[in-house]
């Protein structure tokens, strides 16, 4: 049995608003244990992005707990979370976000300037670049890139830091069908050599190459199936 | 990350926009320029003022004859003042303590000879020792001695143009004619820098277009020049090195007082106050330039404020990029303020190079002296960076402050 490494229990998450309070988390119960493979399923409005920003540290909840690996995020500040997202978390978004003026060794290179101790991450970036096969395109800036490209090179630098969590918000939602099938393919090699997956999706089909979907409706996980696929 | 990720990261992203860059360096760099052409002017006029004032000798105070009112010739005759005479400097060189030496002159009109008629030379009729009290240096032959004034003996030292302009004549043992006699050279002076006062409300001689010769035998050279003018021009005294010149003044005014019995024929002038004078109104000077180019900094900041903040709101994306990959929010403040900083300091290099530029052609086309000090180079850079921090912080906070998610989500 692989180690649990997301335990979050009741996690609500709520926004004021001029009238009233709206809830975009109500209450989540979820378990990820590492070398999992887990997609998250949902409407748009579903709270599937709110829960990810929240495993992603990119936020905190209003209430309830988060532990990633056994330590307790819910009430880090900003700092403590920073390096969290820096040493543990990798995310891979729908539009790619890699910064315009750096190119993809440097892009790959930036979670690493962002860490209060400095290691020599040469050999980690340089390997990270060639699994998602950029190998030729190192020294290149995004512009100069096609959409599947700019997405291998937002992986390799998820990759990068060998996170505890890789959290993928649409990957291949700016793709065309082909190259969405090989970023998938590359998820499923990356899970199958150990890499713990988080992918927020709203197309079952990307779905199902995960083992496990949950499905987000109204702020809370209401249903979940596991793998073989029919 | 460290300072020279840092600044690597910062220049790749002030060359994103590179004529953007530029433009907003305008106003840093032509602050900067102001500044380094104001106080090269300034310091300048200062080395300008400070020379003539060196030339009068800080050591020295100096008594001039000045022409007299009607009302004051009569108080002069009616109280029995007979001007300023070299009895004067008797009295202070019986009197005066911590006097050096004192020498006098007397300004003399006469005709000339026929080369010497055009450059019109100033002819000083002089005590012995005024050589010394001017730092005169002989290029050839010998100064008036005091045997020549004692026995107004016919002899005179030319200076250096004077001798150029005479040529073959202009040596030692020629003859030339001043009113209605024939003087004998015995003297060449060295050249002696000099520099017309342009800035400076007093004048100071050219010594290299003087002839000197013996007090006293000047009288009956001329018309001009009476047999019973006893009055000189001017008394020099020079003080012991470290007397205090500013308890002296007092006692030469007094001194000057009695003797003149109340009538104001003369003037002291004390190069050492005007040296304090001078450095007043320079102070002055150099705060109203200093506040005026202060304010074109000011401007170039607030410049440099306005395109951070653009950079800011345009760059939304990447700062939620790099917030979900491990920055901080100081470090996200720290990137904007290093960008702005960057900015201001290519503005700033720019703008000493082209001040230097300036002042030198100021000096050039105004013919004004410019000096562009190190002092004044590192002030304007020093301000300049301080603006450019000081632009950079509100940009810089806002940065900071921006929600991650949101920013992420930003089109």
């Amino acid at each position: 049995m692989n180690m649990l490494l997301i335990n979050v229990q009741g996690l609500i998450k709520s926004y004021p608003l001029e009238h009233g309070t709206v809830h975009a988390l109500n209450g989540v119960d979820l378990h990820v244990h590492s070398g999992d493979f887990t997609a998250l399923m949902g409407a748009s409005g579903s709270g599937k992005s709110t829960l990810m920003h929240l495993l992603g540290c990119l936020d905190r909840p209003t209430s309830g707990t988060y532990q990633l690996n056994g330590q307790d995020i819910s009430s880090l500040d900003d700092e403590s979370l920073s390096i969290i997202r820096s040493k543990q978390i990798g995310f891979v978004f729908q539009s790619y976000n890699l910064v315009p003026q750096l190119n993809v060794y440097e892009n790959v290179e930036l979670p690493f300037l962002y860490r209060t101790e400095r290691i020599n991450a040469h050999k980690q970036i340089v390997q990270a670049i060639e699994r998602v096969g950029l190998g030729h395109r190192m020294l290149h800036r995004p512009k100069e890139l096609s959409g599947g490209e700019l997405q291998r090179a937002a992986i390799a630098r998820a990759l990068a830091i060998h996170p505890k969590l890789i959290l993928a918000d649409e990957p291949t939602g700016n793709l065309d069908s082909k190259t969405g099938q090989s970023i998938l393919e590359l998820f499923q090699e990356l899970n199958q050599q150990g890499a713990t997956i988080l992918l927020v999706t709203h197309d079952r089909s990307v779905a199902q190459h995960c083992q496990r979907i949950l499905k987000m409706q109204d702020g809370k996980i209401v249903d979940q199936e596991t793998a073989p696929w029919h | 990350m460290a300072l020279t990720e840092q600044i690597q990261q910062g220049f790749r992203s002030i060359l994103l926009h590179r004529l953007r860059t530029l433009l907003s360096t305008l106003g840093i760099l032509f602050g900067v320029v102001a500044v380094i052409a104001m106080l090269s002017i300034g310091e300048g006029a200062k080395q300008e003022t400070l020379s003539q004032i060196e030339q009068l000798g800080l050591r020295n105070i100096i008594i001039r004859q000045t022409a007299v009112s009607e009302e004051q010739r009569i108080k002069a005759i009616g109280k029995g003042s007979q001007g300023l005479r070299w009895e004067d400097a008797r009295a202070f060189q019986a009197l005066l303590p911590g006097l050096h030496s004192v020498a006098g002159v007397k300004m003399v009109k006469a005709s000339m000879g026929a080369t010497l008629k055009d450059i019109s030379p100033e002819i000083l009729a002089i005590t012995d020792g005024f050589d010394e009290i001017q730092g005169l240096e002989m290029s050839e032959g010998r100064f008036i001695s005091a045997y020549d004034i004692s026995n107004r003996l016919q002899v005179c030292v030319i200076g250096s143009e004077i001798a150029k302009s005479l040529g073959r004549d202009g040596h030692v043992g020629q003859r030339i004619r001043i009113g209605n006699a024939q003087f004998k050279v015995v003297g060449l002076l060295g050249f002696k820098t000099w520099k017309p006062g342009k800035t400076t409300a007093f004048t100071t001689r050219n010594l290299n277009l003087s002839i000197f010769i013996p007090l006293g035998v000047e009288q009956g050279l001329s018309r001009m020049a009476m047999k019973k003018d006893s009055t000189i021009s001017e008394i020099i005294l020079q003080m012991d090195q470290g007397v205090p010149i500013k308890k002296t003044i007092p006692l030469v005014k007094q001194l000057m007082e009695t003797m003149h019995k109340g009538v104001d024929d003369y003037q002291v002038i004390v190069p050492q106050e005007l040296l304090d004078q001078a450095d007043r109104t320079q102070t002055i000077f150099n705060l109203v330039l200093g506040s005026v180019a202060a304010i074109s900094l000011l401007v170039g900041g607030i410049g440099i404020m306005n395109i951070m903040l653009a950079s800011v709101s345009e760059r939304v994306r990447e700062i939620g990029i790099r917030r979900a990959v491990g920055a901080n929010r100081m470090h996200i403040a720290r990137q904007f303020l290093m960008e702005g900083l960057l900015i201001t300091l290519i503005g700033a290099i720019g703008g000493v190079f082209v001040g230097i530029l300036f002042s030198l052609l100021i000096s050039l086309l105004a013919g004004w002296h410019t000096i562009v000090t190190l002092w004044s180079v590192v002030l304007s850079l020093g301000m300049a960076c301080g603006v450019g921090l000081f632009s950079g912080l509100y940009p810089a906070w806002k940065a900071a402050s921006l929600n991650p998610i949101t920013a992420l989500r930003h089109e």
